[in-house]
């Protein structure tokens, strides 16, 4: 061996011989996207640049992705009613996902009798392909825009992508931005890892505007969140989030969006129903300050994790909401300088008002079934401060903190009450009324109960939760 | 194979040492004290003796007499200008070999003869002290004996004490502040491969001390060196054959309270080779995953069969742990072929070191500020406990043979194997308060390294003075991680636990090979005049490396998870077999393992240059010169080339034409003021110009490559005033200025969502300090055996970056270098006597605290906190051939941190102790 080293020293160093490592790659356009068909009544799309184009995917074809598919800037992608979209399976840059960059629209409109499908390749329309409660399977549906955020720059990349993808950026200026129209859409079995540790959620919205319209989208199986938003301001109506590995509903950097008749049903892994972060870790106080307005929300846990924490200065509203079956309530964070005084954080956006929970009812929440239990309200109401390295609290927030906090609990008109609901009939028998929060002028209807359900089931038939 | 050789060169040394009967032999080499030179040519004489014995010195200044009468002898050596040098009462040994090392000076004011009693040069320090007094260029050293005094085992601890010069993490060497990749390292003159598969740098604690002459750093580039380096080039000599009959065997036993004979060792059953650092191959990516692996719903038997093939140790065991032990065993002779002497060496050598902590505190932080109230506060996001063990696995081995074919002509052959494990288990665990839970994670790594390399090297010299030096190597490192293996899960509330996929890394597996071929061909010609000195020559640098990795993560679809991890991983609960989940567990290959992560890369490196020596008055020397280089580096992933993740990269540097100057002034005989300005490079190395961004998860962070990556241009400014003293004393002062064009820096993108670092070229930056070096024995109150010593290095650098990002507000970093240390400090005392056979040494090193790591938004950033290191040893010589030594090392024990500081207040990154190290060793030795 030795000498075999030395003979082939001494054979270089005596012919100084040149090595050749030149290669010349051959493609007359490396960046066309290719629309592969299958001949099985399926097409596949690989985006190796170009994005889909502005183009029409037909119900009559099963179109699965394979890998990153971007609608680009100018391009609008329309998804015909009943339409089966699938997505290979893979992880990090072999990710499978469907994302509308900042410029792009996306016109997918099903209906309740034929609703868009996007889900495993080892799935059918039906949804009887792989099991109900399989997470993973693929990457999910991400959806870009120029609306703003709180982020330090006012560009971001999306989470799990490299900034070096440009189409993956997000953030601007214009809050009443458009990225078109999603409608009843279901996103099943998605959730894979985009990369970095980064698992991609549900249905992903960075910096949409108010422009765009989300109605009627089902979220099941996801292994990460449910619905995450990053910023911006989307306006999102009938939304069901079930079976989710994280959090049912995810904000951050400055979310400033409305919502009505959001429901999340949670399986036995999930995390939190409500993860809500102000600002991202680099700039928690900047603004815009994140306080969506949330109305007729109905959250119904699974007996060990958490309604909805604030935090990172997170601010936001739900009204006319149910709050049911979950260990812990609503927490929010506490942060003090060295001198004891308040300093930006969730509870600063409680006093200024920034933060309200109102005229809701709770039942099952942090084993709380009537307001005549002591100190009921603290048990719901919590506040949470850092801890120090050996796990203790740093600091424990003032007795009247703790006060002003659990007394929001019935000064807002929230109550303990059963609305007789559960995870696989979230609708409850007589509609849940009484001391209603009005509504604002705009987007919300004006219903008489609160929850996300009156008396009948809106996701009946179309999505996979209720077929 | 290694064996044979052994009783090959054993039976040869008795053979030829058995020649010599009832008469000695002297041999020795002569030097210019002028310039430090060796001499060619000048005569040695037995004076008296007839029939006369006499040689010449050959090329290397070296001569040997042969049969000389035993008994005491006057011996008288010339030279042509010089003065006439003769040693009196010189001992000769019957059958054995004396050593003469002795100077010329050339001849003034009339002073044709010297007469001087017999003293051999023993200290190898003084031949290192004279390179640095007489070099043109500025050199600092570390030879062999100041390493065993020091207790130094590895090149990356024995480098540490020359002036200026800190290592990082162990490994990488910082020269005046400036991070590895400002450092260059070859071996005897050779470039050689790295081991790091993000940079080009070679990792010196690979390097056993057991095999190295010296280490010598340049601070000044001249025009013969690689020209891309700009803190210093770090040349590793390894042993050159004895004088004489040397035997050398010696074995060490360490004893640290915190990590020796400890029952709660942390481990983890490993192969039959573990031992010597290798992997016998257990931890090797099973052959049925070898052809990828599924995913899931594609095809399920064949993913649960995968996923069934893996080994089910995850998490660490406790074991006993042994003392710390190192074996080492070296023999070398000089003798003759075909009456031209020949020399020879072979020497190995093995150790065993363990580390333990359980002390160890892990936590992160960020910064809530409020801007408008300049007022925030450090958030805690993880608060962690830490225990980790780690054995560390050294072997050595160089055989070195060299012939003289005339006393002008010698080859020279060097093979040599450096290599290692490091076998090691983590534990952490604690609140993840962002997520309200308590995380435990678990890690087994395990890592091997080998460096082989074989040199060929000529020198020839001719009558006219003219001489030829060529050497040609070819060295081949290879990294192997097999295995590395994560288990992270939390609990809830009432014990509970649970795997949360999105909070934190999923258990996975990890490979990573790295392999790396350096073919390096040098060659110098000399050419003497009577008042000046031309040299010049050319080089050509070959490097190949390929760099591949593989993760496999560890998933399930609801399958319970009841906090113990071989329950979890059983083959009842894989995949399909498991009862109460949607699907068990099963792998899922990550997209690190796509070939697209993996590369290959070379570059083709000429250099020529040319430099004229010359003398202005009798005082001042000048080394002038010029070098041009042409670099070429060539990068691409494995992916097919039509591919549309197919990457690749090339740069071209034809344009670097680098001058140096260096100016010596003597201003006594004793004493210099040098002067030095040269420019040098620093190139990208080859993962930063391939356009792609890959996540470098062991950091967590992802890189992004930048083809349009210019190297930088740095040019140099050295001062230095120095006084030698006799006896091996000193004092220099030294200052440095170096103004960097387009330094390469990482900047982390602020649009990024995790840490994205880039590779830019900053506009310039500016690096300066001062080095202060003194040496000083005590002999105004006769204590010539007593030493002290030290050397003290301020360095403050600035460098500055403006970038917008897309946005209005420009980002601007405005910071020292990255890892520089502001201070270095190294002190030592030394005790010999070589009468009593007693020697003693305390060693003390510190320096300043260091950029560690840059983090996102206004966190303040994390710096490495110092670390006072304090060693003793203390040898006796008992009889003629045996040292006992005990030894105590890090006599401080002082805790490792890494911190962020915000509002004055420290918060800890990282920390831990690792505890004192009690050693005793023995040797035996002839020569």
């Amino acid at each position: 061996m030795k000498t075999r080293l030395l003979l082939l020293t001494l054979v270089a160093f005596l012919s100084l011989s040149v090595f050749n490592s030149c290669k010349d790659p051959v493609e007359p356009n490396p960046n066309a996207t290719e629309f592969i068909d299958n001949g099985d009544g399926s097409v596949t799309i690989i985006d190796k640049g170009e994005g889909v184009g502005t183009k029409t995917l037909s119900a009559d074809t099963v179109w699965i992705l394979q890998g990153l598919v971007f609608v680009n800037e100018g391009q609008e992608l329309t998804i015909e009613a009943g339409t089966l979209i699938k997505g290979m399976p893979g992880t990090g840059e072999n990710a499978s996902a469907l994302i509308v960059a900042r410029g792009g629209k996306i016109n997918a409109v099903g209906t309740a009798t034929a609703p868009i499908v996007f889900t495993a390749n080892a799935d059918n329309y039906e949804g009887t392909g792989v099991s109900v409660d399989a997470q993973g399977l693929w990457g999910g549906v991400i959806l870009l825009g120029k609306a703003t955020t709180n982020n330090p720059n006012v560009e971001k990349a999306i989470e799990g992508l490299p900034t070096s993808e440009s189409r993956g950026l997000y953030g601007g200026s214009d809050d009443s931005d458009n990225s078109g129209v999603l409608k009843y859409v279901s996103i099943r079995h998605g959730g894979t890892d985009i990369g970095e540790g980064n698992e991609i959620n549900g249905l992903t919205l960075g910096a949409v505007g108010s422009g765009t319209v989300i109605e009627y989208i089902e979220v099941i199986s996801n292994k990460d969140d449910g619905i995450e938003f990053f910023g911006g301001c989307p306006q999102l109506k009938y939304i069901l989030v079930s079976k989710v590995g994280d959090d049912s509903f995810d904000y951050d950097e400055g979310f400033h969006g409305k919502g009505q008749f959001w429901c999340a049903i949670q399986s036995a892994d999930g995390d939190r129903l409500g993860e809500h972060d102000g600002g991202p870790s680099d700039n928690e106080l900047g603004a815009p300050y994140a306080t969506p307005i949330v109305y007729n929300a109905t959250y119904i846990g699974n007996a060990t994790g958490r309604i909805i924490t604030f935090r990172d200065n997170a601010g936001g509203t739900y009204k006319n909401s149910i709050f049911v079956n979950q260990a812990k309530g609503i927490d929010i964070e506490y942060l003090q300088d060295d001198n004891a005084a308040i300093v930006g954080c969730s509870y600063k956006m409680f006093q200024d008002d920034y933060l309200n929970i109102e005229n809701n009812a709770f039942y099952n929440v942090a084993s709380i079934i009537s307001d005549t239990t002591t100190n009921f309200a603290k048990s719901i109401f919590k506040i949470s401060v850092p801890e120090d390295d050996n796990g203790n609290p740093l600091y424990e927030p003032s007795q009247n903190l703790v006060d002003a906090w659990a007394s929001a609990f019935a000064g807002n008109t929230n109550s303990i009450l059963n609305p007789s609901i559960t995870a696989t009939n979230p609708v409850p028998t007589t509609a849940v009324a009484g001391s209603m929060a009005t509504y604002p002028a705009t987007f919300f209807e004006q219903v008489t109960y609160k929850g996300a359900f009156g008396d009948n089931n809106w996701a009946n038939g179309w999505t996979l939760s209720f077929k | 194979m290694k064996k044979k050789i052994i009783i090959l060169i054993t039976a040869l040394l008795f053979i030829f040492t058995g020649l010599y009967a009832q008469k000695g032999t002297v041999r020795g080499q002569v030097i210019d004290e002028s310039t430090g030179e060796t001499l060619v040519g000048a005569t040695v004489i037995i004076v008296g003796s007839n029939p006369v014995i006499a040689t010449v010195t050959d090329y290397d200044g070296k001569f040997s007499l042969e049969n000389v009468p035993s008994g005491l002898q006057k011996i008288q050596i010339n030279f042509i200008s010089y003065q006439e040098k003769i040693i009196e009462n010189f001992e000769i040994i019957a059958n054995d070999i004396s050593i003469l090392n002795t100077m010329l000076s050339p001849i003034i004011q009339n002073i044709s003869q010297v007469v001087v009693s017999a003293k051999a040069v023993k200290n190898t320090d003084v031949g290192l002290l004279t390179l640095q007094k007489k070099s043109v260029t500025l050199v600092n050293g570390v030879s062999a004996q100041a390493f065993s005094k020091m207790g130094d085992a590895d090149a990356a601890s024995a480098i540490k004490r020359v002036t200026g010069v800190s290592v990082e993490g162990g490994k990488y060497v910082f020269v005046r502040g400036l991070s590895d990749r400002y450092s260059k390292i070859t071996l005897n003159g050779a470039e050689i491969p790295g081991l790091d598969p993000n940079k080009n740098t070679v990792q010196l604690d690979i390097f056993s001390t057991n095999i190295i002459e010296n280490i010598v750093v340049q601070k000044t580039f001249s025009p013969d060196l690689p020209a891309s380096f700009a803190g210093g080039y770090i040349n590793i000599s390894t042993k050159s054959f004895p004088e004489k009959f040397t035997l050398l065997l010696s074995t060490s036993f360490g004893y640290n309270p915190n990590a020796n004979l400890r029952n709660d060792f942390l481990t983890y059953n490993g192969g039959k080779l573990d031992w010597l650092g290798i992997d016998d191959g257990i931890r090797e990516i099973p052959e049925i995953a070898t052809n990828g692996v599924p995913f899931l719903y594609e095809n399920n038997d064949l993913l649960d069969q995968i996923s069934m093939s893996f080994n089910k140790i995850m998490t660490p065991i406790t074991k006993k742990s042994f003392l710390n032990q190192s074996y080492s065993f070296s023999i070398g002779n000089q003798t003759k072929l075909f009456s031209n002497p020949l020399g020879f060496i072979f020497d190995m050598s093995y150790s065993k070191n363990f580390k333990f902590y359980n002390d160890g505190r892990f936590s992160r932080y960020n910064l809530v500020e409020d801007i408008a109230a300049s007022q925030g506060v450090m958030n805690p996001l993880l608060n962690e406990n830490e225990i980790f063990s780690e054995e560390e696995i050294t072997t050595s081995a160089l055989v070195g043979v060299s012939y003289k074919f005339t006393p002008f002509h010698k080859i020279g052959i060097n093979l040599m194997h450096n290599g290692g494990g490091l076998i090691s288990a983590r534990q952490r665990q604690g609140s993840k308060p962002e997520d309200n839970m308590y995380m435990f994670e678990n890690t087994l790594g395990f890592q091997q390294r080998a460096f082989n390399s074989a040199q060929l090297n000529g020198n020839h010299a001719f009558t006219n003075k003219a001489e030829i030096n060529w050497t040609s190597s070819l060295t081949k490192s290879i990294l192997k991680e097999p295995d590395l293996r994560f288990f992270n899960y939390d609990s809830v509330s009432g014990g509970n636990y649970e795997i949360s996929y999105s909070a934190y890394p999923s258990p996975a597996r990890f490979f990573r090979n790295l392999e790396e071929i350096n073919l390096d061909n040098k060659i110098h010609f000399t050419l003497p005049y009577d008042n000046f000195k031309i040299k010049f020559g050319a080089s050509y640098t070959f490097k190949k490396r390929s760099s591949i990795s593989n993760k496999y993560d560890i998933l399930s679809q609801g399958l319970n998870f009841n906090g113990n991890v071989n329950d979890y991983i059983a083959d009842e609960n894989i995949g399909q077999n498991a009862n109460d989940a949607t699907y068990g567990v099963y792998y899922q290959i990550d997209p690190i393992t796509d070939k697209y992560n993996s590369y290959i890369a070379k570059e083709h490196l000429f250099g020529v240059y040319a430099i004229a020596e010359f003398k202005i008055g009798n005082n001042i020397n000048v080394q002038t010169g010029l070098r041009y280089e042409y670099d070429y580096i060539f990068v691409e992933n494995m992916v097919e080339s039509y591919h549309p993740k197919y990457v690749r990269a090339e740069s071209v540097y034809d344009k670097d034409i680098l001058p140096a100057i260096n100016v010596n002034y003597s201003l006594t005989k004793s004493s210099n003021f040098r002067i030095a300005y040269s420019r040098t490079l620093g190139r990208p190395a080859f993962r930063e110009i391939a356009p792609y961004a890959y996540y470098d998860f062991k950091e967590g962070w992802r890189v992004v490559g930048n083809p349009n990556l210019e190297r930088s241009i740095i040019d140099n400014f050295d001062l230095r005033l120095e006084k030698f003293f006799s006896g091996n004393q000193l004092v220099s002062v030294s200052s440095f200025a170096k103004y960097f064009t387009k330094p390469i820096e990482l900047v982390d993108d602020p649009r990024a969502n995790n840490p994205e670092l880039h590779y830019v070229n900053a506009d310039n930056s500016v690096l300066y300090g001062l080095e202060f070096e003194i040496r000083k024995n005590f002999d105004f109150i006769n204590l010539e055996d007593l030493l002290i010593g030290g050397n003290f290095t301020i360095i403050k650098s600035q460098v500055e970056y403006v970038e917008d990002f897309g946005s209005t507000n420009p980002y601007t970093i405005s910071r020292p270098m990255y890892g520089q240390s502001p201070w270095v400090v190294n002190m030592f005392i030394n005790y010999q006597n070589d009468d009593l056979g007693v020697a003693s040494n305390i060693g003390f090193n510190i320096d300043g605290p260091k950029l560690a790591v840059v983090t996102k938004g206004s966190t303040p950033d994390v710096y490495q906190q110092s670390v006072p290191a304090l060693n003793f040893n203390l040898s006796k010589k008992i009889g003629k051939n045996i040292v006992a030594k005990f030894s105590v090392g890090n006599i401080l024990d002082a805790d490792y941190k890494k911190t962020y500081t915000y509002d004055n207040k420290e918060y800890i990154f990282q920390q831990y102790s690792l505890g004192r190290t009690y050693s005793f060793s023995l040797k035996y030795l002839i020569n």
